[in-house]
């Protein structure tokens, strides 16, 4: 029983984080990282009294939760149906109580963050008095907990389920290296690659917005945006898995080296093109042209600095995180130090 | 002709798994034995241009090395498990290899036919079972002209139908096309199926030929 779990967990769960550690430092810097210290107790206080009391926060919060359980579903699929990880349907042989037992922890690990999060909100909701509130946020994580479980057990129950992929399909776009890089992060990263994108272009977007011809300082703009490319590192990262493993027989393919540069070159600038039609409706104001180009090659040279590190050396996601932070750390040191 | 030059290879500064001296092979059909975990994958994939190793194969005078292009023309490749992005569908894969490898107008569709994907090369690949996944990754492998044709235990998953395709290709391709094929497998060859095969056992690092 104890052997079965830790497996699981270590199959599921622990692969799930080590996997997401990124999108998890993230949120962590965004809750912890923009207050001071001494404020950090209130600051947390007065988010979640703003979450009881607002039914739009509240929701908004939900969705959140609701999105994290969908990429929850998304890991979960993808495991089952690793053939590395098939040995998993041996749990079927169990009782089905003891399976959903399994499922329901399983779920419950996964959702850790969120379950302790809401407990917190339940905490508080209870010493305001508002115990409702309280069973409501537990009862509706209680719930998501419950749903990936029933998931978990459904995809135990009938190995291969896969009707949604079966449809066929009308029009498909032309298909170039380039394009199956896209389509992956569209179609099987939607929520990392819209969180990155959307980070990195409410970034450019916001920092450059302050800019006036008194006060036009680009340096915290550079820095954040830089911050925003970096986290990138984790869709190259899981574009370069997919040419190792499910892309494998593109290596041994007739391709000349111009041409297969050229294709990174354009999908890099491809991917980079929300943030540079953001900089090209800032330019030239708040943003001087000149400022704009630079952006947009530092953003595009960052790019390609990062694939290229994949496409050189085989890299296991945290070392690359690492080295992407020391990357980041030399570009603040840069940026300090030629406008500071 | 494919040839081996000075093919070593290791996995983390271990001991070498592969090491070949000097091997020539006339165009043929050979089956590559060897117990599990003796190099017959690795093998393959040096010769398929995936698998970086020290030294240089050389097919009809090309060399890996010094005319990567040149030298992919003439191979093909199938895994012995293949796995491709479940996003695409067949028709997206073999169109994408059609763009780089330009077949013949009909070979595509003569492909599918004697693979028997026809029905199915519209859909999306992650509903595609083991067996059909295997037989894209076999019509992948002849599409083209290649020289060579090197397929990783291509008997396993496929079924009666796939089975008498795939040799009924392999003849094809040899007498029509001049194809040499090298098939790698732990089993031995079932009895009658694939006549004027050789017979080649990887064992001590080298491929010996049995005669």
């Amino acid at each position: 029983m104890r052997i079965r779990g830790h497996i699981w967990n270590k199959i599921l769960v622990r692969a799930f984080y080590r996997e997401h550690s990124g999108f998890f430092l993230f949120i962590f810097l965004v809750f912890f990282g923009v207050v001071q210290p001494s404020t950090q107790l209130y600051f947390h206080y007065a988010l979640i009294r703003g979450i009881l009391e607002s039914p739009a926060f509240m929701g908004l919060v939900a969705l959140a939760w609701v999105l994290y359980g969908l990429r929850v579903r998304r890991s979960i699929i993808q495991t089952f149906g690793d053939p590395d990880a098939r040995f998993l349907y041996k749990v079927n042989a169990l009782s089905p109580r003891r399976t959903i037992t399994q499922c329901v922890r399983s779920s419950a690990a996964l959702f850790g963050p969120v379950i302790g999060y809401a407990v917190i909100i339940g905490a508080v909701a209870i010493a305001r008095n508002a115990t409702v509130k309280a069973i409501e946020v537990l009862g509706y994580v209680a719930l998501l907990v419950a749903a990936i479980a029933w998931e978990m057990r459904r995809r135990l129950k009938y190995p291969g389920l896969n009707a949604a992929n079966l449809r066929r399909s009308g029009w498909r776009p032309p298909v170039t290296y380039g394009s199956i890089l896209l389509r992956f992060l569209l179609a099987e990263n939607k929520g990392v690659t819209a969180a990155v994108k959307i980070f990195s272009c409410a970034m450019v977007y916001l920092l450059l917005r302050l800019q006036t011809p008194d006060d036009y300082d680009l340096r915290m703009p550079i820095l954040a945006y830089s911050l925003a490319l970096f986290g990138h590192g984790i869709l190259l990262h899981r574009c370069r898995k997919l040419e190792t493993t499910r892309l494998l027989g593109y290596r041994s393919l007739p391709v000349k080296k111009l041409r297969w540069m050229a294709q990174y070159a354009l999908f890099c600038i491809v991917l980079l093109s929300p943030e540079i039609i953001v900089l090209g409706w800032l330019t030239p104001h708040p943003i001087r042209l000149v400022d704009a180009l630079a952006f947009a090659g530092l953003g595009y040279v960052i790019l390609l600095l990062l694939y290229g590190i994949l496409l050189a050396w085989t890299v296991k996601p945290a070392d690359y995180f690492k080295l992407c932070l020391v990357l980041f750390g030399i570009l603040y040191i840069l940026v300090l130090k030629t406008w500071g | 002709m494919l040839e081996f030059r000075q093919v070593r290879k290791s996995y983390n500064d271990s001991a070498p798994i592969l090491d070949i001296a000097a091997l020539t092979l006339a165009t043929g059909i050979y089956w590559l034995q060897g117990a599990n975990g003796t190099g017959k994958t690795t093998l393959i994939r040096i010769l398929a241009g995936i698998v970086p190793f020290l030294g240089d194969t050389l097919i009809n005078g090309h060399s890996q090395r010094r005319e990567p292009v040149a030298y992919r023309q003439l191979i093909g490749w199938a895994d012995a498990e293949p796995l491709y992005p479940g996003f695409l569908t067949g028709q997206d894969l073999v169109n994408f290899y059609s763009g780089i490898l330009h077949p013949e107008s009909n070979q595509i569709a003569y492909l599918l036919r004697r693979l028997q994907i026809g029905d199915w090369v519209g859909t999306r690949l992650a509903g595609w079972s083991s067996g059909m996944t295997k037989k894209l990754a076999l019509l992948l492998a002849f599409l083209g002209r290649p020289a060579w044709i090197l397929l990783d235990e291509p008997l396993i998953t496929l079924d009666e139908a796939g089975l008498a395709g795939l040799l009924t290709l392999i003849g094809e391709y040899r007498d029509r096309y001049g194809a040499g094929f090298l098939l790698s497998s732990h089993q031995l060859l079932p009895t009658g199926r694939l006549p004027h095969t050789q017979n080649l056992i990887l064992i001590n690092r080298s491929i010996q030929l049995i005669s």
